[in-house]
């Protein structure tokens, strides 16, 4: 398949190393036969692609969303799959998990949905398992975890990290 | 006037809404076309007895059909498999057999590969569940990570090789056997070579690629599926007779092995009656593998020109029962009849 993709926060040369082609948020939704939704859920995110958004895709095209349900406009998506705007849509993540199961969007024929489960596997579970367990270790070693999320705690002079343990009787 | 003009073109059979892509290579040469919905031997007789070629998918060309043929001097399959064709008889009457192997490989690898990840990742299961009212990511029962696996590949023809390309790209580890394929051909490809036994016990996902013939129809029994690990899936896009599918019901009912995804049954249209198409952990395809619009108007066109060649006195491209050049019965160059 040749790859288009739109990323605010990634540079043209991470694209070019990838062999993907950097396009314009428009052009992807334009360009794409299948387009496949990898954002994070944030305030610009949410529910960012509705009516005009799906307007701008082939008819023959297919959304694929794996990411967070509420990116997209669900109602905007149920009249553009019902009418033809788009071809059909597969999704792992709902607007509401788990859904009113009396959603049309459900019932659709074009529609394929999973219920959020594209993270699973027994290894995922057991790595991740083992991974925030080990993160807890880490800190109580006096080592910085791998990933912080809140990384600017490191410079607040409130971190918690050297407290010493309280003593249990 | 073309010297061509008065040969007779017979399509005995054929599922598309117009022949715009026939009459578009025949007319121009003064091609006499007809089309018909054959379904039984009469009927081919009926329309193609005096026929100068033949242009077929399913329709039933026994030895005793192909015996009957006065004139015929190819027939061109709509498509890679010609298991409605007896090549011995057309063989022994001096018919060309030509068939489009390499028509379709993508889309049946494509196919292939989106069964094996639809089993992989419960897919078809997830989506029966929430239809059903559950969500639940368990739903589908434990599944493992794909990158890591092993694909074990029965037959490593065009379209097995082009599967393995495709799983290499998620992380997998591809085994396959072939016993017309060298194990240095195999390795240039980043595939394991295996025996055949290996195959069954090692695959997490076993992919069939064989053509039915005598030896490979219901080559896969009770035994092979008890050589199998019970976490296995087993994915079917060749043809339905090389699994024996009373076993194969048996096997999926009680857990010999986890799932399987089938674009070929033995009988197609299935009797839909069948326990077999009720299981929940089978998916089932209509026999759709090879088809996209594109693969369609490729063949349909490759299959009309292979005609056009013969009449024009070129052997065609891919031959089915190549030893009939040499019986020199071959009909190739005979002359149309005079037609008035």
């Amino acid at each position: 398949m040749r790859v288009v993709a739109c990323d605010p926060f990634i540079t043209s040369d991470v694209f070019q190393a990838r062999g993907v082609q950097h396009a314009t948020r428009q052009e992807t939704f334009a360009m794409a036969d299948y387009l496949s939704v990898h954002v994070p859920l944030t305030r610009e995110t949410r529910k960012s692609i509705g009516i005009q958004e799906l307007s701008m895709m082939k008819r023959s095209a297919f959304v694929i969303n794996t990411c967070r349900g509420a990116v997209i406009d669900e109602k905007a998506l149920y009249e553009a799959l019902k009418i033809g705007i788009v071809r059909g849509a597969a999704l792992d993540v709902l607007e509401d998990e788990p859904p009113d199961f009396a959603n049309p969007l459900l019932s659709l024929d074009n529609v394929l949905v999973t219920p959020h489960a594209a993270f699973y596997s027994e290894d995922s579970m057991a790595e991740v398992r083992s991974r925030s367990a080990q993160e807890v270790i880490k800190i109580f070693k006096g080592e910085l975890p791998d990933r912080i999320v809140n990384s600017k705690i490191v410079e607040s002079g409130k971190f918690r990290m050297t407290a010493a343990s309280v003593s249990r009787s | 006037m073309n010297p061509e003009s008065k040969f007779n073109v017979v399509l005995t059979d054929y599922g598309w809404p117009d022949l715009n892509i026939e009459h578009g290579i025949f007319a121009p040469l003064g091609i006499n076309f007809t089309a018909a919905h054959c379904s039984d031997e009469e009927e081919v007789l009926r329309v193609a007895e005096d026929a100068d070629a033949i242009i077929t998918g399913y329709a039933p060309l026994s030895g005793k059909v192909i015996r009957s043929l006065r004139r015929c001097r190819i027939i061109s399959m709509n498509g890679a498999g010609f298991d409605n064709v007896d090549p011995e008889a057309a063989t022994e009457v001096g018919i060309l057999l030509v068939n489009c192997p390499d028509y379709c490989f993508e889309e049946v690898a494509d196919h292939a590969m989106a069964l094996i990840l639809s089993c992989a990742r419960g897919i078809f299961q997830y989506d029966r569940r929430v239809r059903s009212k559950i969500w639940d990511y368990k739903s589908a029962g434990p599944r493992e990570r794909i990158r890591g696996s092993i694909l074990g590949l029965l037959g490593f023809g065009r379209v097995a090789q082009a599967v393995a390309a495709r799983a290499a790209s998620f992380g997998m580890k591809v085994i396959a056997s072939d016993p017309f394929v060298p194990d240095e051909f195999l390795k240039t490809r980043g595939v394991q070579p295996a025996t055949r036994q290996e195959v069954f016990a090692a695959a997490d996902y076993l992919s069939i690629h064989v053509p039915l013939s005598p030896d490979t129809r219901k080559s896969i029994g009770k035994e092979e599926l008890s050589g199998m690990k019970a976490s296995a899936f087993i994915i079917n896009t060749c043809r339905g007779a090389v699994i024996d599918e009373q076993a194969l019901y048996g096997a999926l009912k009680n857990g010999t092995v986890r799932g399987a995804a089938l674009d070929v049954l033995e009988e197609e249209p299935p009797d839909f009656d069948y326990p077999l198409l009720s299981l929940d952990n089978l998916l089932v395809t209509p026999h759709a593998a090879f088809y996209s619009e594109d693969a369609m108007a490729e063949v349909r066109t490759r299959a009309a020109q292979q005609v056009v060649k013969v009449f024009k006195g070129e052997l065609p491209d891919h031959i089915v029962n190549r030893s009939v050049l040499e019986t020199g019965k071959l009909r190739m160059n005979v002359l149309p009849a005079q037609r008035s």
